[in-house]
């Protein structure tokens, strides 16, 4: 029994360092791990100095910047650089997280190989994770553009196809560049258009008909991230060949969802009651129009979603549905003139009208965004303008130092969930950082802030979270 | 030595048993050491107030970093809205501001809001995935680089399982390929993981120090030796090597003493033993995988 107590007692007062502050070699044991997913080995020379006296903080970011891209390149300065790759590989990884849906869609049943053979999942993270590494890249980069990003990883030219180990010669594709697989190098920039050249055994069986051709599949829509064909492809989330949106019953909610959440850290309804409440209509025969509780998301939703109400995927091509199960996203001709962006009856030519959309939701502070937007890259800029997006970074690069995840919401919204005093002000920290990052746009410095915040310093005195 | 082992894994199955009704009552807590809170009153945030005044001021008084009104406080503000005698502020919205909104309004015209002391703010702690830890066994237990240590290390590290989070599927994190990959060793760490989590750890740690220069590195890591004496300035040297982002406390080391010293005097364990107990109850503690 005196054993028993003895480790009850032990254990607990193990646990109860509260409000301490670490020693210099506390802090830049936790920086080093945070970074490198490893814990700092006895040699090393940043570890010794600062046990003479260096600032582990300082130390921590000279490893940190070990990972910075070289000038005029995306990839790291020295691929040989372990402790690079590391820090590399950890942050890609964080952003990589930070999206809601990670993978592919699956068309009319069909898991759509070819796709994963030449697309990483992760791709949409790199815009991040360049911001993060290239002091050249403003993380306003993340929404702006129509650069699509290539991961190079340390097999950057697979002779099988990564997906399902198909060899090259083998491959439908004649002139596929399949994605690279192993430990992340670097990025670098692919072309627009890009094609495959396909010849395809269309039945498989005498008599053979051999079908040939080219595949675009690397086509942008702008806006950064949320143009990338990846991102699309990953968040529009179709599992119809030509999804026929209608504004109404049918329309791409998915992608503005996963904008929402991925980009703004905003989950649904992100409007309060009294926003929604114009756009109930007792008449429609659209279910959720009839019931303020559901207009309150979709009008903030399926408003967003017209951006992307032309995506489909490309031509069939042979018998089956895609060329080896393959879907990319192309842009439906528009033909059809200008109408209601949020139809209170379904609309059958909503997808062939013009990318129109708005973006409406509620700051943090609790000022409503109702903003028109064209296209999706006119919807990227607004959410540029704005500071949520910064915001959302703080928030999580902040989770990610401190284990401290802090609610970004509108929380003047009478329906929100109150929070108590030390969370509204922790939140105020988060927020004011990512005002900060939107005004000098180095997510590395926001990082750096974070790092030297005295929360950081403090004492693993609690360590919850996994029971 | 037949006997020493089963000697030795049948404490560590008392220890297991013990710990595993004390950890489901003890991680739960609160942090409780930010400093960050509003004082006294509980205000609506000034994030909130800058709202607020986007909203109800900004059209006479300009954007709030600019705006002429910048310092003015609660009562100012309070008096110039009821006062009735600027016509502009007499329309309903403003009459129907709270004092709390008011507040919230001068917090924002006035950035240097004394902050207060505070308790209680909820935080996950970050725990490393196997492969910080596994880099964690093999710096504090394995600087001779023994082949039985690196083996044990490596299965801990390459067990499959639910212990990690999203990978990307192009870096073949297991060596597999598809959608059907494990996660990566150093990915998140799945909620869902921590039973299965806790059972490798615990395992590792006690087939680790089942090898004695696993114990021996450990001391030599701290600066200790197999005969040195279980007192406090040792168990502390111990403890911050092997837990650097713990602080050490007295309160601590009293228990770890008599651990140790009660392994001999109770349990007739020789001095190396006493200090095998000792690492392998802080290589169990929760705080042995916080970052």
């Amino acid at each position: 029994m005196k054993f028993k107590r003895l480790l009850t007692t032990l254990l607990l007062m193990s646990f109860n360092a509260f409000a301490l502050d670490m020693s210099n070699v506390g802090v830049f044991t936790r920086c080093y791990s945070h970074i490198t997913q490893k814990f700092p080995p006895s040699n090393l020379s940043q570890l010794n100095a600062v046990k003479n006296g260096l600032d582990p903080i300082t130390a921590c970011l000279q490893i940190f910047d070990m990972a910075n891209f070289a000038k005029n390149t995306s990839m790291l300065t020295n691929t040989n650089n372990q402790t690079a790759k590391d820090v590399l590989k950890t942050m890609h990884n964080l952003h990589y997280s930070w999206f809601d849906t990670n993978f592919f869609p699956e068309i009319q049943n069909q898991i759509i190989r070819n796709t994963g053979n030449v697309f990483d999942t992760s791709a949409p993270a790199a815009y991040f994770t360049k911001a993060l590494f290239d002091a050249a890249s403003p993380v306003t980069n993340v929404l702006a553009g129509t650069t699509s990003y290539r991961l190079i990883r340390a097999n950057n030219n697979p002779t099988n196809s990564p997906w399902n180990n198909i060899p090259l010669g083998d491959y439908i594709f004649t002139n596929v560049n399949f994605a690279g697989t192993g430990e992340l190098l670097g990025m670098e920039v692919t072309a627009v258009n890009d094609t495959m050249n396909f010849t395809f055994d269309e039945n498989q069986n005498p008599p053979e008909s051999i079908i040939s051709g080219t595949l675009t599949y690397n086509r942008h829509f702008g806006g950064g991230v949320l143009g990338l064909q990846p991102y699309l492809l990953q968040s529009v989330q179709s599992t119809v060949l030509n999804p026929s949106p209608d504004g109404g019953v049918k329309t791409h909610r998915k992608w503005s969802r996963a904008v929402f959440n991925d980009i703004l850290c905003r989950e649904l309804p992100v409007v309060r009651e009294v926003d929604g409440d114009p756009f109930v209509s007792s008449t429609s025969s659209i279910t959720f129009r009839n019931s303020a509780a559901c207009v309150k998301c979709h009008t903030s939703m399926d408003r967003m979603a017209g951006v992307v109400r032309g995506v489909q995927y490309t031509e069939r091509a042979g018998k089956f549905f895609n060329l080896g199960h393959s879907a990319f996203i192309k842009q439906r001709t528009i033909d059809k003139p200008d109408a209601d962006i949020f139809p209170i009856e379904p609309d059958i030519d909503f997808g062939k009208r013009p990318t129109k959309g708005r973006l409406y939701y509620r700051t943090h502070n609790g000022v409503l965004v109702n903003k028109a937007v064209i296209n999706i890259q006119d919807l990227a800029d607004q959410i540029i303008a704005e500071d949520a997006m910064f915001v959302c970074m703080a928030k999580r690069y902040y989770k990610f130092f401190t284990g401290i995840d802090v609610d970004v919401g509108d929380i003047g919204d009478p329906n929100h969930v109150y929070l108590t005093a030390e969370e509204v002000a922790v939140r105020d920290i988060v927020i004011d950082l990512g005002r900060d990052l939107k005004k000098h746009k180095n997510p590395r410095l926001l990082i750096e802030d974070i790092l030297r915040r005295p929360e950081y310093k403090k004492s693993n005195s609690n360590v919850g979270g996994f029971l | 030595m037949k006997n020493n082992s089963s000697s030795f894994h049948l404490i560590f199955n008392t220890i297991n048993l013990f710990l595993v009704s004390l950890l489901i009552g003890c991680f739960g807590g609160d942090r409780g050491d930010l400093e960050y809170s509003q004082g006294e009153i509980i205000r609506i945030p000034s994030s909130i107030g800058e709202g607020l005044y986007q909203t109800k001021c900004s059209s006479c008084h300009g954007a709030l970093e600019s705006s002429a009104k910048i310092g003015r406080t609660f009562a100012q503000i309070k008096s110039a809205i009821q006062s009735g005698s600027i016509p502009a502020m007499n329309g309903a919205s403003l009459q129907a501001l709270t004092d709390e909104e008011i507040q919230a309004i001068a917090d924002a015209l006035d950035k240097s809001i004394p902050q207060g002391s505070s308790n209680g703010l909820k935080y996950n702690q970050i725990i490393g995935g196997r492969a910080y830890l596994a880099s964690k066994f093999t710096e504090i237990f394995n600087s001779s680089s023994n082949s039985t240590i690196t083996n044990k290390i490596n299965t801990f590290k390459n067990k499959p399982g639910f212990l990690g989070g999203k990978c990307p599927h192009l870096e073949l994190c297991s060596g597999t390929r598809g959608d059907q990959q494990q996660p990566d060793a150093d990915a998140g760490i799945h909620p869902l993981a921590s039973v299965t989590r806790r059972g490798f750890i615990t395992k590792a740690c006690q087939e680790i120090l089942s090898v004695n220069t696993a114990v021996i590195n450990a001391l030599s890591k701290a600066g200790l030796a197999s005969s040195s004496p279980g007192n406090e300035a040792n168990m502390q040297l111990l403890f911050s090597t092997m837990n650097p982002t713990t602080v050490y406390e007295s309160a601590a080391s009293t228990g770890l003493i008599t651990l140790h010293n009660q392994a001999i005097s109770d349990h007739g364990f020789t001095n190396f033993r006493a200090w095998r107990m000792v690492i392998y109850t802080i290589c169990i503690s929760p705080t042995f995988e916080a970052i």
